[in-house]
């Protein structure tokens, strides 16, 4: 069954094939969710929400992209709007220093699993979390999250520099734990 | 700095894009409670199955745990304790989209009233709430679901994926996760993503996302990307060669691979920058050009006519949809008030764009 005949079939208010796009798609949205949430609660809020969003909106899908993209954008967009309200960026003051990771830091990054990056990026505070998600892993650049969020690109910039420090950090206090 | 970033979103992106978190199961009802479900083949009775092996499987629980909890009591008090909660928790999380109030909870301990609830399954086959309440209050003493029901689990949950399993062999099976891995065939299709609002940067993502490795190259940027999913901006709107290679296992090399012709499209707008126009040479709106500052078209045609007489005063096709002031025999046009019709295509030929308006000639 292609994307298309999938959402087609969703469309028509299938409860199987519903069932089906569920499925195929619940693990990783989970894990997107978590990414952006404070919580395992929070994030089954937005899950919950966000596949109720995709089935309702199944109709908007342009049938162009991959189906499991756009579903992940909705979720992205779901969480943003949960999260939104705990983004205080009035306090976040500028740093003038660049931030950069050395290359050992680089290759400690590379060489962890999945799981504990999820780890890392989980304990992050949120300001500095979204942001980091926002442009590491969904590949969006400063200035669209600084639309998206409604930001000065600045903003957005200084929170990925300080997502980099705080994990430079995390790291070294790993490092002293193992 | 660019260099590292770009590093940071390989990291990440390759080993978080495809990552799966476990899923609360309670999630599913809750969204298909609040979803239309159409005339559906077979779609109530899958319901109604999959309430009847809940209630089953959830039976079974129960019973496995009075087991547990008359063995373990008989044999030892202290491990019954500590295993008691554990158990009692899967059973709840299973419906925790239902809530319990605390005033219909009792407390039903023997098994043998598990039996009653059976006959409510058949006046009521999609009665679920009333059917998983009954069997939540098995399990519970009153003050544990008060407790509870703030409170959610979410652990993975040992009693669903039998429930799955069991609901699989019905005429209409619902796909398993098992099922889903050993269904799965390799393919070397990708497709692009790119919200409006993203631009020029579009995702690249494949088809089949377990492999060990992927090489992203599109040619006319220059650019390669061994992430799973790639986000690239493209430098131009138009056609470009994008070439998947997959190595499906480690050692195994880049034997499935994909190339496509893919057409960039971004938002086209005409803006005419100026409404008045003075093709005197001196360096300054000599040219009357709509595109001037729109990107990503591709100019169709341009049409002037003389607002006072209603002739066509000039016409361009293509490069020549530009207006230097002259008439299509090279005569200079006086001065006046011109209409102007333009129209444009991207690159890709998908949409055509048009814009009308008045513009004043003064040399």
């Amino acid at each position: 069954m292609t994307d298309q005949e999938l959402a087609d079939s969703c469309l028509k208010g299938n409860r199987e094939s519903q069932y089906r796009l569920y499925k195929m798609h619940a693990g990783k949205m989970m894990s997107v969710c978590m990414r952006y949430a404070n919580s395992r609660e929070e994030a089954e809020d937005i899950l919950q929400e966000g596949f109720i969003k995709v089935f309702e909106k199944m109709g908007q899908w342009s049938g162009s992209g991959a189906l499991g993209g756009w579903i992940r954008t909705i979720m992205v967009n779901t969480a943003l709007n949960q999260i939104r309200k705990d983004l205080k960026w009035k306090n976040s003051t500028s740093i003038d220093k660049v931030v950069n990771l050395d290359s050992e830091e680089m290759t400690v990054l590379g060489a962890m699993n999945a799981d504990d990056l999820m780890g890392l990026v989980n304990k992050m505070p949120t300001g500095y979390k979204t942001v980091f998600n926002l442009f590491a892993i969904e590949g969006y650049s400063h200035k669209e999250i600084a639309e998206k969020l409604e930001i000065s690109e600045n903003t957005s910039k200084t929170q990925f520099f300080k997502a980099k420090d705080w994990m430079r950090k995390a790291m070294v206090a790993m490092e002293k734990s193992i | 700095m660019k260099m590292q970033d770009n590093k940071l979103r390989e990291i990440f992106q390759t080993k978080l894009s495809g990552h799966e978190s476990a899923v609360n199961s309670a999630i599913w009802e809750t969204v298909q409670n609040a979803i239309p479900q159409g005339a559906a083949v077979g779609g109530s009775t899958i319901a109604a199955k999959i309430v009847l092996w809940k209630v089953l499987a959830a039976v079974i629980g129960v019973v496995a745990l009075s087991t547990v909890l008359i063995y373990n009591l008989s044999k030892n008090n202290q491990p019954a304790i500590a295993e008691q909660p554990k158990l009692e928790k899967t059973i709840i999380n299973e419906h925790q989209s239902q809530e319990t109030t605390g005033s219909e909870t009792e407390v039903i301990p023997e098994v043998s009233n598990e039996i009653k609830t059976h006959p409510s399954m058949d006046q009521s086959p999609f009665g679920e709430n009333e059917a998983d309440g009954k069997v939540e209050n098995l399990a519970l003493s009153s003050e544990e679901a008060n407790l509870n029901t703030g409170n959610a689990v979410s652990a993975p949950l040992p009693l669903v994926v039998v429930a799955d399993l069991w609901t699989s062999t019905t005429k209409n099976p619902i796909i398993t996760p098992q099922e889903e891995y050993k269904n799965e065939t390799i393919s070397n299709d990708f497709s692009l993503v790119g919200p409006a609002d993203m631009g020029l940067r579009k995702m690249l993502i494949p088809v089949f996302t377990r492999a060990h490795a992927y090489k992203w190259t599109i040619k006319e940027d220059d650019a390669f990307y061994t992430e799973m999913t790639a986000s690239h901006e493209f430098s131009r709107t138009g056609i470009f060669h994008i070439r998947l290679e997959i190595e499906v296992a480690p050692g195994s090399g880049f034997t499935e691979y994909n190339e496509k012709e893919i057409c960039i499209c971004a938002g086209a707008e005409i803006i005419v920058p100026y409404d008045l126009f003075s093709p005197n040479s001196d360096g300054f709106s000599d040219i009357f050009d709509p595109l001037v500052e729109s990107k990503n078209i591709e100019p169709l045609r341009l049409l002037i006519i003389d607002k006072m007489n209603g002739n066509q005063v000039y016409e361009g096709i293509k490069k020549q949809a530009l207006w230097d002031g002259k008439g299509n025999n090279g005569q200079e046009m006086p001065d006046g008030i011109y209409f102007y019709f333009f129209s444009a295509t991207d690159f890709c030929g998908h949409k055509l764009v048009e814009k009308t308006g008045t513009m004043r000639l003064q040399r």
